[in-house]
């Protein structure tokens, strides 16, 4: 259909981008500052028609001394990062002493190599063997001057909108989250996934209490026990921990807004994934692990954190996000760009420097433009957009979020 | 008019979409389907708060309330039609049962109580709770068995506490397993006990 054409980035590696950043990560916490004033240098670069790419850097707390699974996490988390379609070029900053500096052997955990073998056009920095800050940050200028040679040539080509795979996530929900701003995602999750597309959800904690319909909702009886099993460690985990925290879901603002039990909330949140019956999950994944190619509906396993649960979307390869609120969040990721959508008009009047849509309760409930209506004439259009450069209200205001989970202890 | 809205066709409660008044009547709307009739509330009901559309009683098949077409809590006082339904996370505490607390009632409002008095707190609850608390019909050793699971604690002096006419619905029985695992880990962690070890560990070593 030629509504669905659009214009996106081709990598190398087959997938397709709608960004074309060029990023500087690095590969443990105290590089921050160095790649922070490499960033600061080339502020006023940007390119593509809409001013959409620019040079980002991240900052994270792990990278050293990890213990337990922690340490693949954090792996994959940067693999995901650097290798990502929305990244046109990687410069990786290490000190040279972290768990992730290696660069002289081709080994699981080396990340330049696995990069290349990506098809990522990768340099690498390092921070001891630059000789300090200063000799470093001149020496990152330099490299991501190369980057930028790689980067400015490339030309967004034909697409379509099945390449798109949006992460779904909710947060600082509300009554009308689950009546309104999350049945409309849904119905554009459907369109999508009837398209040929696929989407990704996460924040297991929030499946608690609807657990007997997203297991209804699972594809196959292997995927169901795998979502019985994550269901019941969070639910377990939260019960040990929280509890001494004398603090649960629903949280106490939940609750002032009229949210009564964790069952309310969790199917109020579970509008997000679609209504078509014949939709299943297709897949339980791990967190940060890579999200199949092949079309389809996935849930992945993550905090209700949206910060991390969206970072692990992310960096399994989503390369948009739909982020459903009742109350407002500001939230961005370096990564992607995050369209905010709320039903609550108070919340889009109040934030409105970081909410981009606002489902109009009155003509939904009237009848006079139902939901799905909503989701194929104002979603839809804005998302394609989005996709070919138009910046969201959190790329405007320079919101980089991103973040590594962390389940052991630092040590 | 905005008036009350319902998210699936087998709910037995809507959604108030706006702030409702005391004995007026607001259109009620349906998901996909516009507006499908009317409903008197019986009391003022705050935007985004929920109403029952018939009468629930915990004594019978009506105790399930019915949102987005599951269940998702049950009453545990009789609701008439038109009632606001919230949550009630108020158990007793026997160590807090001799004091006054502040109790800010969620979206019920604020009030300070004497637990020794039977005390009106909006139209019922509170009525209901601290009678049967008098009466002695509490079994006090477990204060939650009248009250059903609430939000998972039990109020302690100066603590937050909501009252309600609604239970969460009992908790399915998943990871008990990973929970006692969690907890022995977690309080090890806090405990002196995990330092002593660590120290008779490295004396062994020695």
């Amino acid at each position: 259909m030629s509504d669905n054409l659009l214009q996106a980035y081709r990598n190398l590696n087959r997938s397709v981008g709608i960004r074309n950043h060029i990023l500087i990560l690095p590969t443990v916490f105290c590089c921050s500052n160095v790649v922070r004033k490499i960033e600061r240098h080339f502020e006023q670069t940007i390119w593509g028609d809409h001013g959409e790419n620019s040079v980002v850097a991240v900052t994270h707390g792990a990278g050293c001394c990890h213990s337990g699974f922690d340490y693949q996490v954090a792996f994959s988390t940067l693999l995901g990062a650097g290798s990502h379609p929305n990244v046109g070029a990687c410069l990786i900053v290490g000190l040279g002493c972290g768990q992730f500096c290696k660069t002289y052997e081709n080994g699981t955990f080396n990340l330049i190599s696995r990069l290349r073998a990506r098809g990522v056009e990768v340099r690498y920095l390092g921070v001891q063997a630059a000789g300090g800050t200063e000799k470093a940050i001149d020496q990152g200028i330099v490299l991501v001057r190369e980057l930028m040679a790689v980067v400015s040539p490339r030309k967004r080509s034909e697409c379509d909108l099945a390449d798109i795979t949006p992460a779904i996530l909710n947060g600082g929900s509300d009554p009308t989250s689950g009546l309104f701003s999350n049945p409309t995602v849904g119905h554009f999750v459907d369109h999508l996934i009837d398209q040929g597309g696929s989407a990704v959800f996460s924040q297991t904690s929030e499946l608690c209490g609807a657990e007997d319909y997203f297991l209804k909702k699972c594809a196959s009886d292997t995927q169901q026990g795998t979502l019985s099993t994550m269901i019941g460690f969070y639910s377990g985990m939260g019960r040990a921990l929280i509890r001494d925290a004398r603090e649960g879901e629903p949280t106490p603002g939940n609750i002032r807004s009229g949210l009564s039990t964790i069952a309310e909330k969790s199917l109020g949140n579970s509008r997000k994934i679609g209504h078509n019956p014949k939709i299943k999950i297709q897949r339980i994944l791990s967190y940060a692990l890579k999200i199949p190619s092949h079309s389809g509906l996935y849930f992945m396993e993550g905090p209700g954190q949206d910060l991390l649960c969206l970072t692990g979307m992310l960096v399994g390869g989503a390369t948009i996000s739909l982020f459903t609120t009742g109350m407002g969040s500001p939230l961005g990721h370096a990564l992607a760009p995050v369209i905010k959508v709320t039903a609550n008009g108070q919340t889009s009047v109040k934030m409105s420097a970081n909410i981009d849509v606002l489902v109009n309760i009155d003509e939904v409930i009237s009848n006079k433009k139902t939901m799905k209506d909503f989701a194929l004439s104002v979603i839809k259009p804005l998302f394609i957009a989005v996709s070919e450069g138009q910046r969201t209200k959190s790329e405007v205001q320079g919101q980089r979020d991103f973040g590594i989970r962390e389940l052991w202890p630092i040590l | 008019m905005r008036g009350l809205y319902k998210a699936n066709s087998e709910d037995n409660v809507a959604t108030a979409l706006m702030d409702l008044k005391k004995g007026e009547t607001y259109p009620l709307f349906e998901v996909d389907r516009g507006e499908i009739g009317s409903l008197t509330v019986v009391r003022d009901i705050p935007q985004y708060a929920k109403v029952s559309l018939s009468e629930l009683n915990p004594e019978n098949n009506t105790r399930l309330v019915i949102k987005f077409g599951y269940p998702i809590a049950q009453v545990s006082v009789p609701v008439p039609a038109g009632m606001l339904l919230h949550i009630s996370s108020f158990a007793f505490d026997v160590r807090a049962a001799d004091l006054y607390v502040t109790i800010p009632f969620g979206i019920l409002g604020t009030a300070k109580v004497d637990l020794k008095q039977v005390v009106h707190v909006g139209d019922i609850e509170m009525a209901l709770a601290m009678k049967s608390y008098l009466e002695g019909s509490f079994d006090l050793s477990n204060p939650r068995t009248i009250l059903g699971e609430t939000l998972g604690h039990n109020p302690q002096r100066g603590s937050d506490i909501h009252v309600g006419n609604l239970f969460a619905l009992p908790e399915k029985n998943r990871g008990n397993k990973v929970e006692s695992i969690i907890t022995a880990y977690y309080n090890l962690m806090k405990s002196q006990l995990f330092l002593d070890q660590l120290k008779k560990k490295g004396g062994k070593q020695k």
